[in-house]
């Protein structure tokens, strides 16, 4: 029975969808892999299917020009084959420990949610994903029953229901103004109000500095799957619908307020995660940080960034937090007491390096593609960025490891090959003797900072800016502003 | 009154200020239909054969939205059953013999509205989602008065098999048409019961996962009380 290749882009939403129900209904291990591998390879086959007809346009219901609109084009292509490897990955983790069905019904509808994300080219389609997404994210991470948990869940749902009610008001407005709700044919001008009223909510769940403070308490204490697939897949989601937007003519000027917000959130970022001596916490801030260079970067380099910071940082969540829940020790005094294993610091390693941005890692690659493509004062901002994120990462790296038996456990493999195989094989598109200068003076200062300034010399007032709703604000106040001079 | 309050109220009232000033030109009341409501309003009956446009947006033009928010309200019901850990309350206090005979005359009545609205959704204003709380309120209001609760195994069956009912439709939708959610059933006559293909079997399997959802969570709430 063959398809039409214009459905395909659905059957991104509606295979995970479908095949989630039967993880609550057979409720042994045995199933749940199969059903798990089945999803994942499906997802594969139809991502492949597309990829060979790119780009492919549907409407939902066979409606032209009156029901959904999506679309599967290179943009799809990198954010959907990243969110069907973290999570795919984190599922062969899970098998490993006792994860309850719910988390495997979750996480499957989540993997359709997000690849929706990934191909929709509607904004109330778009509204329905985040919801749906926020939901999924909710349960996840309240799923330990413990009180600071519901706090840290609850904390996420108040932010993001104030920020998601502006989304629809916008949205509203838009198909009150154009008498349309798909991206691509939206005509006229959008005012400034409505323009900050649509973007900042997904700057909100994209995890950029001023309005994503919500971040490190769900990362760091939610369980290290579930920390992996946030980090990995979930943050990204409102970057692919930014790129989205500001792809389109009417929302082009609204990049330059947002590359703002990013550079600053990649210098705030970091300076967080030197402070921090929660070694969970470290990978939240530098998620922050690393956002901001994802938004910085634009749809081409951008998406490029969010690919490789996906895979790189879902293996440091796994090693570092197979570790924390082996030892039960989440401060890094405690932590260099009992040291990696050895076969884990390795892989730590490879995370570490990939995320430093040296060269044959996939962080190199679309690092310096960023700053290449960046004005002045972009470069010198992310070359700042750059230089924290080295000196925080050194403090994971001065853990060290003892001698243990050696082991390869699968899912830091998968991670772990495709950080060194994208950095190696796409070497040449970036390959400059001035990026290589570049990343070894990055490198240089970044490991002289971590070994000359505690962080004990740093003030710590940044930690106390997680006032959420006045942040929020305060961001879509300026986002206006600019807008409004821009005019 | 500390700084920290002072800067707060200061930015709320700039945030509000900013908000109210700059939409209040922005929304455009009185005007004519975009043209895509004006190409709703003309063609809805002739392409999906039912009189009831919003029934026909949301279940047949936007129908794949719809199924994601099928999903976010069984993803809430599964939320509160998961998080909400229900202490034991204290022993409810007996309800008050006329609201114990009132609730028998009411909650057939209830039912019966409800079961009309979910029926005629694609003929007369509502649908299955309206349908489905009015339903609901019924078994909630069964539950209130009686301080009980209801079998929970029931209604998660009830709410699976409807679903996975509409996903598979819509599935079906793809082998018999090549689209989600394509109407592969004959239209009928407008404005006959038995009309509009699949779209008010679909607004049924809505109408009944609503109503069991809802009164799931309302069934676990009171979980807690009735056990004593």
């Amino acid at each position: 029975m063959s398809i039409d290749i214009h459905v395909y882009p659905s059957l991104l939403t509606l295979v995970p969808m479908l095949f989630a129900p039967l993880f609550l209904l057979f409720r042994t291990k045995v199933i749940h892999k199969i059903l798990a591998t089945l999803t994942v390879l499906l997802d594969l086959l139809i991502i492949y299917k597309l990829m060979l007809a790119m780009p492919i346009d549907e409407y939902t219901g066979g409606w032209i020009l009156r029901g959904i609109h999506l679309r599967f084009d290179n943009l799809s292509l990198i954010y959907t084959l990243l969110f069907v490897t973290v999570i795919g990955t984190s599922w062969i983790s899970s098998f490993k420990k006792n994860y309850p069905p719910l988390f495997y019904f979750l996480t499957s509808i989540l993997l359709s949610t997000l690849n929706t994300s990934a191909i929709t080219l509607d904004l109330f389609n778009i509204y329905v994903m985040l919801e749906l997404s926020s939901i999924i994210a909710y349960i996840l991470i309240a799923m330990k029953e413990n009180w600071k948990h519901l706090w840290a869940s609850l904390k996420y749902l108040m932010i993001s229901y104030f920020a998601f009610t502006m989304y629809l008001t916008a949205v509203g407005l838009i198909y009150m103004h154009t008498g349309t709700l798909d991206i691509t044919r939206i005509s006229g001008e959008i005012s400034p109000i409505i323009a900050s009223m649509l973007i900042v909510p997904l700057l909100l769940k994209s995890g950029v500095f001023p309005v994503s403070m919500w971040l490190p308490a769900a990362h760091s204490l939610a369980p290290t799957e579930v920390s992996a697939i946030l980090s990995g897949s979930f943050v990204k989601m409102g970057s692919i619908v930014i790129f989205r937007l500001t792809s389109t003519p009417i929302l082009k000027h609204a990049y330059i307020p947002i590359t703002f917000i990013a550079l600053l959130s990649a210098l705030i970022g970091v300076i967080l995660a030197y402070n921090e001596s929660n070694v969970k916490r470290i990978l939240a801030f530098s998620t922050i940080s690393q956002m901001g260079f994802v938004l910085a970067g634009g749809p081409i380099y951008g998406s490029l960034h969010a690919f490789n910071h996906g895979i790189f940082k879902s293996l440091l969540f796994f090693t570092v937090g197979d570790q924390v829940e082996e030892t039960g020790h989440y401060d890094i005094k405690a932590l260099k007491h009992a040291k990696f294993p050895m076969y884990r610091y390795i892989f730590l390693l490879i995370g570490i390096l990939g995320i430093a941005g040296v060269p044959l890692f996939s962080g190199f690659i679309s690092k310096s593609i960023i700053i290449h493509h960046m004005p002045l004062y972009g470069k010198i901002a992310l070359i700042l960025a750059s230089i924290g994120t080295v000196a925080s990462m050194a403090k994971l790296a001065s853990i060290g490891y003892r001698k243990s038996i050696l082991k390869i456990p699968s899912h830091y493999l998968i991670f772990a090959t495709i950080t060194v195989f994208v950095g190696i094989k796409y070497i040449n598109y970036a390959l400059s003797s001035w990026a290589l200068i570049e990343s070894f003076i990055v490198i240089a200062i970044g490991l002289a900072i971590f070994l000359m300034l505690h962080p004990k010399h740093i003030p710590r007032i940044l930690e106390k800016l997680d006032i959420m709703v006045i942040e929020y604000m305060l961001t879509l106040i300026s986002m206006w502003a600019i807008l409004y001079i821009q005019r | 009154m500390r700084l920290k309050h002072i800067l707060a109220w200061v930015f709320v009232i700039l945030f509000v200020g900013v908000v109210a000033y700059s939409l209040q030109t922005e929304v455009p009341f009185g005007h004519d239909l975009t043209k895509l409501a004006k190409y709703y309003v003309d063609n809805t009956a002739k392409e999906t054969g039912i009189p009831n446009f919003v029934t026909a947006i949301v279940v047949s033009y936007r129908g794949f939205d719809t199924l994601g928010e099928v999903t976010v309200l069984l993803l809430a019901t599964l939320g509160v059953i998961g998080i909400l850990p229900w202490e034991k309350h204290e022993k409810v206090k007996k309800a008050h013999p006329v609201l114990l005979w009132g609730i028998r005359i009411v909650f057939p009545i209830i039912l019966l509205v409800g079961v009309y609205i979910v029926i005629h959704g694609h003929l007369t204003p509502g649908g299955g989602f309206q349908a489905g709380a009015v339903i609901a309120s019924a078994f909630m209001l069964y539950m209130v008065s009686l301080s009980t609760h209801l079998d929970l195994e029931a209604f998660a069956f009830t709410e699976s098999i409807a679903g996975t009912g509409f996903a598979l439709i819509g599935v079906a939708g793809i082998f018999a048409g090549g689209a989600f959610l394509y109407n592969f059933l004959p239209k009928g006559n407008l404005f006959d019961l038995f009309s509009g293909g699949i779209i008010p079997i679909v607004y049924i399997l809505i109408g009944l996962k609503v109503s069991s959802e809802l009164t799931e969570v309302v069934s676990h709430m009171m979980k807690g009380g009735a056990e004593q």
